[in-house]
């Protein structure tokens, strides 16, 4: 079990170095280490660009990644992202409307909208799939419905804004870390850190969704509470993931498959491990996209749908 | 394992239950015999599975009560009514990939609070699950790659090791094969005269039901037809009232089970 | 989704078929009627025989340049693309017994979008008749992975799977295009309306070079109908029966990516046309896919000219058909999913 986080520790520790150290100025292990220790000049490389954005991405690719095993508890399947919660298609809708119809100062309230837009898109599909009772496929069929209707009013936005106002709100929703800084790292720990552990404590609620629902209640659990509870910390988590760096795809979807196929057990060790290789991913998705000068939202995919041929494969094998 | 109590009762008091406006059980009262092993029997849609999870408190009943060791059910928590009776679908589902000692672990689910770590009794209690029904051996392999008997016993230590009075199963033996049917039953019959265990099982088999049950229940088009030991309701009457078959019944030579033979 | 047991229970007698007879005759009359309105919203109005003037005696009076080279164009356009991506629907949700599967939820609008916007930007191609076959290539490829996605695991390709398998395809597609259209400003601007569906400022000669593959494909999904009714009994009862199931899923594919891809082609990747007219031409004429299949085409042109005219009729407004078709269509899904009780394991 060591052996198997071991390795994706190592390499997250290997590349968050690299990634303080390389750059169009570049540092030496030694510079960060002078930075660490007070060396003014690296201080302000390292503390004020690098390490905000390298602690971005460990955040966010951690916030996805546990985001995505609940959606795929949940939802009892292994392709549901959070995405499907309507949280990208609500996020987006929501950053565009204010970047359309705002003007000034609207960079700090960029989250804000975000967040609301996507708790606003998961609570309509929640409510939607609600009849006397919950169905994983109810929600799964009224996320891809909303989502559509949410990339229809997006689309309606960008068709008829203003040229360079259509261009922010597209770079936005391509999903970037550029520009991160420590108030916006703060104020996605405030909102996520508790629902992170509140996540963690109910792991053992988590592998028993995995069940079917008489089976569950069987057990003693309540089953529409339970799943209520744990969207709700889903859309906590993921919201403020995608308010923080935009809507970032397939990370909530790999990372929990990594974390399976790499140790045995339930929830209570598969959710650190699926946030300890979120981190890793979009931290390795970061540095690829600096280097072509791309958002890493429009990497995450590129390696995600290769890697998931590669698990339809191992399955097929099996 | 749950000392020899036997003292959990289950009652039905004249219960409805429906789906979408139309009535699967009208009016039906039915009290569990506690220590034996009760079998529902019936033609499709008679409503056997919706009484099972009526009495499992799944169903809720328009009218009437269910009520478990004489606390109305409706009124208990989920938690509480789990750790007085467990039930297995007729077809329960679990993700592939779950070890045997890893699905047995979730029957301790009721027993453990939110900061309640795993203690050496609920291991004990598992691994006894898991001898009882003769999968100790396989505990580390994975629920997918099991044969249908094994799974079905995986299954069944999961729900003993909930540690309850009362098991409800639906059609346990589904889709196994004659052995492994026989395997099932036999070891249901040994939780109740061993263990002190209340079973109540929708069976499909009326001859089986005649070998393993202590009490037999006809259902038909909702309502109780008879009920009682096998030997009173194994009759021609009966089945074709209930089953509209015509049957001869006959007894075993070796030890008088009544055998019915069905002509049409 | 139990289509043997409606089919036991539906009236047999040739009554019903001649009703069914009647209704499509009268959809099919109805589309010139819609299509003539729909020429006729705008700020030019044009009367019956200045419509006919147009298009067999052209005199190049303003009133004629517009019908013939922006009006009609925009209704023909319409009336194919509407016809091509519903009928491309319901065979998907006949061959796959699927009620998700349609050319927008399954992702093969998405690889056949890809696949252009793919071909402007990288190579400069233009020509709606060029970019169609880089549409089917993209349509047929999209149908083969999304397929091969959704068939992975545990119960083959069940329509749950698919739908998310599209869905996982259709956002990995939009990456990629949006990846495209940041780095290349021109490309942007010349598809910026076309990718979200839209029938405005199709050329003449676009609807031309469409127009015989949508009509082929049209034609061959009518003659097809009946093995396609045949498929959608289930693999095995359709082996049973002594079909060549490999033959006909062939042809079936072969005729969706026709007709997606083409339409994809001339209009961009419009959703819930193929998805939401099957379930409507279901419940007018029951569960023969033969039926679904002829009234498809009728409803789906005429929904999609609705959907492109109304809003421009009523308000002046002049949105893009991909836009209006997921705010008609999107709902509606809604409400089937809520109503319907859906096995969709």
């Amino acid at each position: 079990m060591i052996a198997a986080l071991a390795l994706p520790a190592v390499l997250t520790l290997v590349l968050a170095v690299l990634a303080l150290a390389w750059g169009d100025a570049g540092l030496a292990p030694a510079d960060i280490a002078a930075a660490l220790s007070g060396d003014p000049v690296a201080g302000i490389v390292v503390g004020s660009l690098r390490a905000p954005r390298v602690a971005t991405a460990l955040l966010v690719g951690a916030c996805l990644a546990v985001a995505g095993a609940i959606t795929q508890a949940v939802m009892r399947n292994p392709l549901a992202e959070p995405g499907l919660l309507g949280i990208n298609g609500g996020a987006g809708l929501g950053v565009t409307l204010l970047i359309v119809h705002l003007t000034g100062p609207i960079g700090r309230w960029l989250p804000v909208a975000g967040f609301a837009g996507a708790a606003l898109a998961a609570g309509t599909i929640y409510a939607l799939s609600w009849r006397g009772g919950m169905s994983s496929i109810r929600l799964i069929l009224m996320g891809i419905g909303v989502s559509a209707l949410t990339g229809a009013g997006i689309a309606f936005l960008t068709a008829f804004g203003d040229v360079r106002e259509v261009q922010r709100a597209m770079g936005w929703m391509a999903g970037s870390l550029y520009g991160s800084d420590w108030a916006r790292i703060s104020w996605l720990v405030t909102w996520s850190a508790p629902a992170l552990a509140a996540t963690w404590l109910l792991a053992r609620e988590l592998d028993l969704l995995g069940f079917d629902d008489d089976c569950v209640q069987g057990l003693g659990l309540r089953l529409h509470l339970m799943r209520g509870v744990l969207i709700l910390l889903c859309t906590l988590i993921a919201g403020a993931a995608v308010a923080t760096a935009g809507p970032i795809a397939f990370i909530g979807l790999l990372a929990p498959h990594l974390a399976r196929l790499s140790i045995k057990g339930g929830h209570v060790i598969r959710l650190p491990t699926a946030a300890l290789y979120g981190a890793l991913l979009l931290l390795a998705a970061d540095l690829v996209a600096r280097s072509l000068m791309l958002p890493a939202g429009i990497l995450t995919p590129m390696i995600g749908v290769p890697f998931i041929g590669f698990l339809l494969r191992k399955q097929r094998d099996e | 394992m749950s000392e020899m109590t036997a003292t959990a009762r289950l009652e039905a008091r004249s219960i409805t239950v429906g789906y979408s406006n139309r009535d699967v059980l009208r009016d039906l009262t039915l009290s569990v015999p506690p220590g034996r092993f009760t079998a529902l029997l019936g033609p499709n849609g008679s409503g056997k599975s919706t009484l099972l999870r009526a009495l499992a408190g799944l169903a809720r009943p328009s009218a009437g009560e269910v009520m478990l060791n004489a606390a109305a059910m409706r009124t208990m928590s989920r938690r509480q009514i789990a750790r007085h009776l467990s039930l297995l679908p007729q077809t329960p589902r679990a993700p592939d990939d779950i070890s045997v000692r890893d699905l047995v672990a979730q029957g301790r689910y009721p027993h453990r609070g939110l900061f309640k770590p795993w203690s050496s009794m609920d291991r004990e209690i598992c691994t006894r699950a898991m001898e009882m029904t003769a999968v100790a051996d396989l505990e580390a392999k994975s629920l997918g790659h099991l044969s249908g008997g094994q799974r079905q016993r995986a299954w069944i230590a999961m729900t003993l090791a909930q540690s309850t009075d009362m098991l409800l199963l639906d059609e346990p033996t589904t889709y196994l094969d004659i052995a492994h049917q026989l395997d099932v039953l036999d070891l249901l019959r040994r939780l109740v005269r061993d263990e002190g265990k209340t079973v109540v099982a929708v069976l499909h088999d009326i001859n089986h039901a005649a070998r393993f049950a202590d009490h037999l229940c006809l259902l038909k088009e909702g309502e109780i037809v008879a009920s009682g030991p096998p030997g009173e309701i194994i009759q021609a009457r009966h089945l074709r009232t209930v089953f509209s078959i015509d049957a001869t019944i006959i007894h075993d030579p070796i030890d008088e089970v009544p055998i019915c033979i069905a002509r049409r | 989704m139990s289509p043997p047991a409606e089919i036991a229970s539906a009236p047999p007698g040739r009554g019903a078929d001649f009703a069914r007879g009647i209704g499509l005759a009268v959809a099919l009359a109805l589309l010139p009627l819609l299509a003539f309105w729909a020429v006729n919203v705008g700020s030019v109005p044009i009367p019956l025989d200045g419509l006919l003037a147009g298009v067999l005696d052209f005199d190049g009076s303003r009133e004629h340049v517009i019908l013939r080279e922006v009006r009609l164009p925009r209704v023909l356009a319409g009336l194919l693309v509407g016809a091509q991506l519903a009928v491309a629907g319901a065979i998907m949700q006949a061959v796959t017994a699927n009620p998700l599967a349609s050319p927008g939820l399954l992702g093969i609008n998405a690889g056949a979008a890809f696949a252009v916007v793919l071909a402007i930007a990288l190579a400069g191609f233009d020509g709606t008749g060029t970019l169609m076959w880089f549409a089917f290539l993209g349509a047929g490829t999209a149908a083969v992975a999304v397929y091969m996605l959704g068939s992975a695991g545990r119960g083959g390709a069940t329509p749950l799977k698919l739908a998310l398998a599209g869905a996982v395809l259709t956002a990995f597609l939009a990456s990629l295009t949006t990846t495209i259209l940041l780095r290349d400003e021109n490309t942007l601007d010349s598809v910026r309306l076309w990718s979200v569906g839209s029938l405005s400022g199709r050329p003449v000669d676009a609807v031309a070079a469409i127009a015989p593959w949508g009509v082929a494909g049209l034609m061959g999904a009518v003659l097809a109908s009946r093995p396609v009714m045949t498929l959608s009994l289930g693999s095995e009862v359709a082996s049973a029966l002594g079909q060549n199931l490999a033959l006909w899923r062939a042809v079936s594919a072969v005729l969706v990516v026709l007709l997606a891809g083409s339409a994809v082609a001339l209009a961009g990747p419009v959703g819930f046309v193929g998805l939401v007219v099957p379930h409507v031409a279901r419940l007018l004429v029951g569960p023969d896919y033969r039926w679904i299949i002829a009234y498809s085409a009728p409803l789906g042109a005429g929904l999609v000219i609705i959907a492109d005219t109304g809003l421009r009729w009523v308000a002046g407004i002049d949105l893009p058909v991909g836009i209006t078709m997921a705010m008609i269509g999107a709902p509606v899904f809604i409400a089937l999913v809520r109503r319907r009780g859906w096995n969709l394991r």
